[in-house]
């Protein structure tokens, strides 16, 4: 397993991360 | 970080077992730089479920380094939020990412030697520990923070 599944949805994730016992990861980039 | 250190097998893997990834493309979301306060990017935020930050980064990071900070975080998340049961795991962790890492090792060392101390109240081994800081990293933040030890000894 490799691949990161990136969300676009925060509020979703943080329900996610709930869920999971897990911390969420932002990553705030620029494509340039 | 989409180019290098993403696509990096031990970074995916690492990523997918312990957090759970948010992405924003801040051209097409510029809003964002003002809701996460984040004029610049790349910029790394590793947050809670209740929103609550422990971390953040800002520029590139190589895969190597990556992984100290994500250690890191996670270990600050649990001294943050009081788990003492599972900081000194995550401090041996961190420890051992960060080897050889001018700037995350003397940190990973000074976490560890506060998660060692929460989870024993035993003093004399965090000055202990907290002297391998200041004997190993002098010039480094984190040996100036330990460097306290020598004022209450």
């Amino acid at each position: 397993m490799a691949e990161v599944k990136w969300r676009q949805d925060l509020k979703a994730a943080r329900e996610e991360a709930r869920g999971q016992g897990k911390l969420v990861l932002v990553d705030l980039f620029n494509p340039h | 970080m989409g180019a290098v250190t993403y696509p990096e097998p031990s970074v995916g893997s690492y990523i997918e077992t312990h957090f759970i990834p948010v992405q924003f493309n801040v051209v097409d979301q510029p809003e964002v730089k003002e809701r996460f306060h984040a004029p610049w990017t790349p910029t790394l935020i590793v947050e809670d479920a209740e929103g609550r930050e422990h971390r953040r980064s800002e520029g590139y990071l190589d895969p190597p380094r990556f992984l100290g900070e994500m250690v890191l975080a996670r270990l600050k998340a649990a001294l943050n939020r009081f788990d003492y049961g599972r900081a000194p795991t995550l401090a041996e962790e961190a420890r051992a990412q960060t080897q050889g890492d001018p700037a995350r090792e003397p940190e990973a060392i000074y976490w560890s030697a506060v998660a060692a101390y929460r989870a024993s109240d035993d003093v004399d081994q965090l000055l202990q520990t907290w002297d391998e800081v200041v004997g190993r990293f002098p010039e480094s933040e984190w040996g100036k923070r330990a460097a306290y030890t020598r004022f209450v000894k």
